[in-house]
């Protein structure tokens, strides 16, 4: 890497040699590994058989047989990342918490301010780390696991269409937490209200109330595990049918959301004294 | 540096995937039933199977099935009319009542079990109904979770010992 | 365009009732200058308005002609700091960490020299969580050497460290100041140190500067009425000493010394003075001598104010 190069990552490095040693990093990894593993040796069997009654329809059995081959694609595709989501839902909040709210009263803000820092590129840097740091151990503990115990039934397609909406749900996320953060300067204030938010707002979808658009902004995995795996037991079955428009209405809303969040998290941490 | 967290992460990988290795899976756990008369109907189970998963089955009332476990492929030239005597088998049981034991089926992949009776012509009720309890698991430790997991520890245990040699040769 | 450093004119700051900064105004030529004021006089509050950390409510400060209220990367890429209570990452190196905050800057020293110059080099590739205090106090100055900064702001270098640390560092500073033309902002509350490396002093009280110049100018201005007694009883010579006339202040410094602080009168003839006062009591008067610390100069202010 060039000299140029090298200081333009200068502070992705620092950061993640601070923030992020690599007992954590691989830490984060087996932790991920092992649940998608765990979800896909446990994954639900029904709705996986077929019936050929006497003088069957070879094209109506055909049919059917090619969607419980479907079913069992989506199925195993969604457990892979669907519980590594759920504990993104805690881990985010505290990993945001500790590595960065904790960080005004600690000191590490203002030594690093200290640098020849911008204050932007200093926020930018930890979302970005920590978003790209979630992302690749969630995508490669699933990927892993699909791997070792479903290797005939990845479909790349399908996968994409799962793991683009769940980077930017966690784009989303990071988002809302850097700001909670940047506002309140406080770690227990931030990891609550992190979980408490994204917490409740789960514990509250499947209420009727909740307009779907909404669901489709805050959760745009649950529209697209919807779209693709409309079935019982799938989080997002509440909504009901989920057309592709949706899913992509949904990802680009929480794309903009998460933008406008970090922009007015950057405006804040500009103007906070350290 | 990198060295020293290349084998701590060989070893911590490794130690998951061995862990993992041990977990239980249960690929199919089926109460099912199918009239006897219907002595040329099949039910069909997808399974994703490793190569030789733990099969139990528990006909009631002492009654007869067989079982065919074939490919998805082959399972779509039976569907669509080649009689199953020419289909490809992995693996198959005639006339059993109750069976605990491994299947061989000679690699991993999508196959489907296929659950059929019987032919009951003696049988004086017209349309009896049978009952089995299926259960289908995958071997433990899995297999190829933990040989990669051994393999990971074998290497981890390597650089290791190579950091322990050049230490002592930094020493001396 | 002017020369100095560091220039502060008339800058307020406060925090809710507190005025930390209450018109402050400083100006700073090449040099290395030591800032010195009582707990909570508005020393730490100034170096940060110096690094922009924080706006002051009225006032303008300026590094190197740079308005500080523009922290660009630029600005900061010539100044090397070291807070009262930095952060160290505990599972970094010291070696590790140096190199990283050296890429920060346009133009840095290696991370081997730095360690070798603040003694650290067996250190190198220990944990930082795993150094003494007085360790990590070394490894704080060497980060903010580490941009070969023109400028470094030291607050409390020498805290936590030894005898041997402590003049290690400051002929460091001395050192570095020399060959590099660097200049020093140097807190501190060991006031004896300061006067061995630096040439400026500015006095902070409630916020405001309230003397600033030359060390030894200022030593010389401010204690000549102030004089060490040598005798051979310490003690019973405080008690003379206590009632004369024309003797402001008067404590023990020692088994055979007295400092006392005396009018500007009593200064023409005090030899006569003190041996008049001892003729006839068994203390036998040695002499007598213009003591000038920084010390005792920064105790007269603090008293006067």
């Amino acid at each position: 890497m060039s000299e140029n190069q090298t200081r333009k990552f200068s502070t992705h490095r620092l950061e993640i040699n601070m923030s992020y040693p690599f007992p954590t990093i691989v830490g984060l990894l087996s932790l991920f590994i092992f649940v998608a593993s765990i979800s896909l040796l446990n994954l639900p069997d029904f709705d996986l058989d077929i019936y050929l009654p006497i003088g069957w329809e070879p094209i109506v059995v055909g049919e059917e047989l090619a969607r419980v081959i479907r079913t069992l694609t989506t199925r195993a595709a969604v457990a892979s990342i669907l519980n590594s989501f759920y504990i993104s839902l805690l881990l985010i909040p505290l990993l945001i918490a500790f590595n960065f709210a904790l960080s005004f009263s600690n000191g590490q803000i203002r030594t690093l301010v200290s640098y020849p820092i911008e204050k932007r590129d200093l926020l930018l840097v930890k979302s970005g780390v920590l978003f790209i740091l979630i992302v690749a151990t969630v995508t490669l503990g699933g990927v892993f696991g699909l791997v070792f115990f479903y290797p005939f039934t990845i479909d790349v397609v399908v996968l994409g269409q799962f793991l683009v909406p769940l980077w930017i749900t966690i784009f989303l996320m990071i988002a809302s937490c850097m700001f909670i953060a940047v506002l309140s300067r406080s770690a227990p204030v931030t990891a609550v209200g992190g979980i408490g938010v994204w917490f409740g707002i789960y514990v509250l979808l499947p209420l009727q109330s909740i307009p779907s658009f909404i669901v489709n902004i805050l959760y745009p995995i649950f529209s697209a595990m919807n779209y693709v795996n409309h079935e019982p037991g799938s989080p997002g079955y509440f909504l009901g049918t989920t057309s592709i428009n949706d899913v992509l209405l949904g990802c680009g809303a929480a794309l903009a959301l998460g933008a406008l969040l970090l922009y007015l998290s950057v405006l804040v941490f500009r103007r906070l004294e350290v | 540096m990198e060295r020293e967290h290349l084998w701590k992460s060989l070893f911590v990988l490794g130690i998951v995937l061995v862990m993992i290795s041990f977990s239980k899976g249960t690929l199919l756990s089926e109460r099912g039933g199918i009239l006897i008369y219907e002595n040329s109907a099949y039910r069909g189970y997808l399974l994703h199977c490793s190569e030789e998963p733990y099969l139990t089955l528990d006909v009631q009332q002492d009654k007869l099935v067989s079982l065919y476990v074939m490919t998805t492929e082959e399972s779509s030239r039976f569907i669509d009319g080649i009689p199953i005597e020419n289909v490809s088998i992995a693996f198959s049981l005639v006339n059993i009542s109750e069976y605990s034991g491994l299947m061989n089926l000679g690699g991993q992949g999508l196959y489907i079990l296929y659950v059929t009776t019987f032919n009951q012509s003696e049988s004086s009720i017209e349309y009896d109904y049978l009952t089995y309890e299926l259960m289908v698991s995958r071997e433990v430790p899995h297999f190829w979770a933990i040989t990669t997991g051994l393999i990971f520890l074998a290497l981890g245990s390597l650089l290791l010992y190579l950091r322990i040699l050049e230490s002592r040769r930094v020493k001396v | 365009m002017s020369d100095y450093v560091i220039s502060v004119q008339d800058v307020t700051k406060s925090f809710g009732n507190v005025k930390a900064l209450d018109g402050l105004s400083l100006d700073m030529e090449p040099c290395i200058l030591g800032l010195i004021g009582p707990n909570g006089a508005g020393k730490t509050t100034l170096i940060r308005v110096l690094l922009g950390l924080i706006k002051p409510d009225s006032g303008s400060a300026s590094i190197f002609n740079s308005d500080t209220s523009n922290t660009s990367r630029d600005f900061l890429g010539r100044i090397g700091v070291l807070h009262e209570n930095p952060y160290f990452p505990p599972l970094m190196t010291p070696r590790q960490y140096l190199t990283d905050v050296g890429f920060l800057y346009p133009q840095r020293v290696s991370a081997d020299e730095l360690l070798a110059m603040v003694g650290l080099s067996d250190a190198a590739d220990r944990k930082i969580r795993n150094l003494s205090a007085g360790m990590k106090r070394r490894l704080g100055l060497a980060q903010a050497l580490a941009g070969k900064p023109k400028l470094v702001l030291l607050d409390e270098p020498t805290s936590n460290l030894d005898i041997t640390g402590r003049d290690q560092v400051l002929r460091l500073i001395v050192e570095i100041h020399q060959q590099g033309k660097v200049s020093f902002l140097i807190t501190s509350h060991i006031l004896s140190e300061l006067e061995r490396a630096c040439h400026q002093i500015a006095v902070i009280v409630n916020g405001k500067i309230v003397e600033q110049g030359s060390l030894d100018e200022l030593v010389e201005k401010h204690t000549q009425c102030r004089f060490r007694v040598i005798s051979s009883d310490s003690l019973k010579m405080e008690k003379i000493l206590k009632d004369e006339q024309g003797i402001i202040d008067v404590f023990v410094d020692g088994s055979k010394s007295v400092i006392i602080e005396v009018s500007p009168d009593y200064v023409e003839n005090i030899e006569s003075h003190l041996e008049e006062l001892v003729n006839g009591s068994d203390i036998k008067f040695y002499g007598v001598e213009n003591t000038g610390t920084l010390e005792d100069m920064f105790r007269r202010l603090i008293g006067h104010e």
